[in-house]
Formats: structure tokens, C-alpha cells, sequence
């Protein structure tokens, strides 16, 4: 099983799917999907749109010079069965897979640490420069809870004492 | 799709240059060849008359090697070529030159042409 790579997109093409397409001058062309194909028959230029890999690549938003990436490369130098290999071959096929995320997640967090910083300042020149739309919140009275008439209750002394504000009500 | 009429480049040191199909052998009805399928042609031009293993106007057995129309494969996966090509085979339908200037399908393992496989320059 032969795993190929989209000539648009770079993305992984799977046994039985795709489109392949040969030139005049024997030159192979494999897309993974119609909408690489299309996109090829309208002579785009991959490192131009956004969501291919060569543009992500080009432009710093993936890690293009990685040792990792050695490892997945096209050897058309027929390796001759050993089991040992093989064994060892599966074995550090997980394992550079796993230092391949981790390099992509730290990549990631880089990319997005500088995102992070200019955030925090934006946030605090807002703080600092528009306090007067946030309006202050008093404590509520505690009479104005009991009473549901608050604003009557309002206009009596503060001096006065709990039983004579009842008296007068009643 | 080649049919009756249609003109195909040939790919291989043969000597021929373009060849017309003359008759689609195989059984079904349409009689419409795709990758893979034989055929007989006819020559209707060479590359160097001197050097040249057939004569125009000679009728040969040829084997399809790409075609314009996208065919669906036997994985399940599509192929496309920018133009028709076959080579050109002896009546015991073995090649006549001796290199193939073109890529090869895997279909023609399927139709046992294992011999043009091995001379062609890559195998699609």
C-alpha cells in the first residue's frame, strides 16, 4: 500500500482515492479530492491560496524545516525485507509521531503568544480610558427590601427609630 | 474511449509516430477501448523512415496505454492523460520496440503485458 501526496493540497491521498492525472511529457499529477483537481484545472497556484500546505508553509504558519519530516519522504530505493527493521521501523513510526505534535503544538503556542500580549494591552488601555461607561452600583437600603413601596420609605428621617416608622405607616 | 477512426501516438522506438484504430478487439458490443484494451491499427506516419521496424500503412496489433477520458480504476481511484497513446505489438502480441517513451497503467499487468511494464518509463 502506497501512500501518496495530494500535488495541490499536500494532504495524504488513500488507496482508491483521488484523481490522477498524466501529461503530455509523462508527468504524474495526483489530487486528493475534485476541488484540488479543479482548482489545478484552473491553473491556481497552490503557494498563493490559503489552505494549501506549500501557502501555510511559505508564509511561517507550519514548521517546514523539521527533522521529523525526514522520515515521511519519498525513497524510490526498494528497502529489502528484514524483520528487525520493520519492527523498529513501526516502533519509531509512533514515536516520531508523537514529537511531531508536540513541535506543532509549541509552534502553535508561539505563534499565539504574541497574539496573547497585544490582546492584554488592548484590554488595558479600554480600562484605562473608558472607566466612565462602567457606572457604579450602590448597595441597596435595607428598608427599600422590605418595604416594596421604596421610594416613600425613603423620604423619612434617618434619625428615627424602627417602631415609630412602622407606627406611622400602620 | 478509442473507437474506429480515433488517432493515437504511439509511445515506444517502434518507428511509428501516429496510428489510426481500425478495429477495437474486444467483445462487447460498444466496442469502445480504454486503458488496457487491444486494438488494430494502422500507421499513418513515421519518426525516421530508414531506421523504422514497421511501414506506413501496415496493419499492427497495439495495446492502449493512456487515454484522454477519465476512467475509473480498479481500486476505485480516477485517471486522466492529455492525449491518446498506445504501443505497438507484434501479431504474438509481444512489444516490437524496444523502449517506451511514456508511463504505463497497471492495467495492462491485469491483461498480462508484463514485458511493457518493465520497458516503460514509469507505471501509473
Amino acid at each position: 500500500m502506497r501512500l501518496e501526496k495530494c500535488w495541490f493540497c499536500s494532504s495524504t491521498i488513500y488507496p482508491g482515492h483521488g484523481i490522477c492525472f498524466v501529461r503530455n511529457d509523462s508527468k504524474v499529477f495526483r489530487f486528493c479530492r475534485s476541488k484540488c483537481h479543479k482548482n489545478f484545472k484552473m491553473k491556481r497556484n497552490p503557494r498563493k491560496v490559503k489552505w494549501t500546505r506549500a501557502y501555510r508553509v511559505l508564509h511561517g504558519k507550519d514548521a517546514s524545516s523539521d527533522s521529523v519530516f525526514q522520515f515521511e519522504r519519498r525513497r524510490n530505493r526498494p528497502e529489502r525485507y528484514n524483520r528487525h527493521t520493520a519492527q523498529s521501523t513501526l516502533r519509531a513510526m509512533k514515536r516520531v509521531e508523537d514529537v511531531r505534535v508536540r513541535r506543532a503544538e509549541r509552534l502553535q503556542l508561539k505563534r499565539l503568544s504574541s497574539k496573547e500580549h497585544g490582546r492584554r494591552h488592548a484590554d488595558k488601555y479600554e480600562l484605562e480610558q473608558q472607566l466612565h461607561l462602567v457606572r457604579a452600583v450602590a448597595p441597596i437600603p435595607k428598608e427599600n427590601v422590605e418595604n416594596p413601596r421604596g421610594s416613600e420609605q425613603l423620604k423619612v428621617a434617618v434619625s428615627s427609630s424602627q417602631q415609630d416608622r412602622q407606627a406611622s405607616y400602620a | 474511449m478509442i473507437q474506429v477512426g480515433t488517432n493515437l501516438d504511439i509511445t515506444d522506438n517502434s518507428g511509428a509516430r501516429v496510428v489510426k484504430c481500425v478495429k477495437v478487439l474486444d467483445k462487447t458490443k460498444q466496442s469502445i477501448g480504454y486503458t488496457g484494451t487491444l486494438c488494430i491499427v494502422s500507421v499513418k506516419s513515421l519518426i525516421r523512415k530508414q531506421k523504422s521496424k514497421v511501414k506506413k500503412g501496415h496493419l499492427y496489433k497495439a495495446v492502449v496505454c493512456e487515454t484522454k477520458k477519465m476512467g475509473g480504476r480498479a481500486d476505485g481511484s480516477q485517471m486522466s492523460c492529455s492525449r491518446n497513446t498506445a504501443v505497438l505489438l507484434s501479431p504474438q502480441q509481444t512489444p516490437l520496440g524496444s523502449r517506451i517513451q511514456g508511463i504505463t497503467p497497471y492495467e495492462l499487468r491485469m491483461k498480462k503485458h508484463t514485458k511493457l511494464l518493465s520497458l516503460s518509463l514509469a507505471n501509473v
